[in-house]
């Protein structure tokens, strides 16, 4: 199935662009998609390791199960105020 | 009002009806765009946002302040897109009967809204390169240890692009 990642912040800049398709085996969680995405680069991995995820403006945990065309958002630490 | 606008923020606009005859108390907080960080020179700003959720979440924290403290009116509008030094990134406004629970109030909003809401903090400094601030992780500690796990565990996913 396909997905798409939305990134925010420090994740957009490390991972090139705000946008990625990711295709992942049907019924894939969240944790598997991040393990898959973080594989194109280390520092981008670390990155991910402090992002929270949402999908259609909903939190969502690792163990969320993912839908074709999901598209999840990545939430590095947040610095707002 | 929005909780998140692009435009320069108006205190006038954010206090636009707020008075409360049984408040005593009226705690105005503005955070500025400040020239330095860590010892560092900072030249601007750029703030960007997962506009639905923190905005989501400034409402949760307005209706926290009003119910916990209690406040009779708190509103809270933050800036996105460019910012110069000294501008303001974010205003509160909080009215209370009493001034002691009107300054904690303030102090809770801002607390909440800098560790909570999903917005990002990107500073350009003099020589023209960037760097987003570190922040506060917006992921709780199981759900992290659950991607370690997994990631530990050596899956492979036939993935592409």
């Amino acid at each position: 199935m396909q997905i798409t990642i939305h990134c925010y912040g420090v994740a957009a800049r490390v991972s090139g662009g705000e946008t990625h398709t990711l295709q992942l085996p049907e019924r894939s969680k969240v944790s598997e998609a991040l393990e898959y995405f973080g594989e194109r680069d280390a520092e981008l991995a670390a990155v991910l390791r402090r992002c929270a995820c949402a999908i259609d403006d909903r939190m969502v945990t690792r163990s969320q199960m993912l839908s074709e065309d999901d598209v999840l958002a990545l939430l590095p630490p947040v610095a707002g105020g | 009002m929005s909780a998140l606008q692009e435009a320069p923020l108006s205190l006038d606009a954010l206090m636009a009806d707020s008075a409360r005859a049984d408040c005593g108390a009226l705690a105005i907080f503005a955070g500025t765009v400040r020239n330095h960080h860590e010892g560092r020179a900072v030249a601007r700003l750029v703030y960007t946002a997962h506009a639905a959720l923190a905005a989501e979440v400034i409402r949760e924290v307005e209706q926290e302040v009003q119910r916990l403290f209690p406040a009779k009116l708190c509103r809270i509008v933050h800036r996105l897109g460019a910012l110069e030094i000294g501008e303001t990134a974010i205003l509160i406004v909080v009215r209370t009967p009493h001034r002691a629970e009107a300054f904690a109030a303030a102090q809770y909003a801002i607390t909440q809204v800098k560790h909570r809401a999903p917005i990002w903090k990107e500073e350009f400094y003099p020589d023209g390169s960037s760097a987003f601030v570190q922040g506060c992780c917006l992921i709780d500690e199981g759900d992290a240890h659950q991607h370690e796990h997994h990631a530990s565990q050596g899956h492979h996913h036939p993935g592409v692009e």
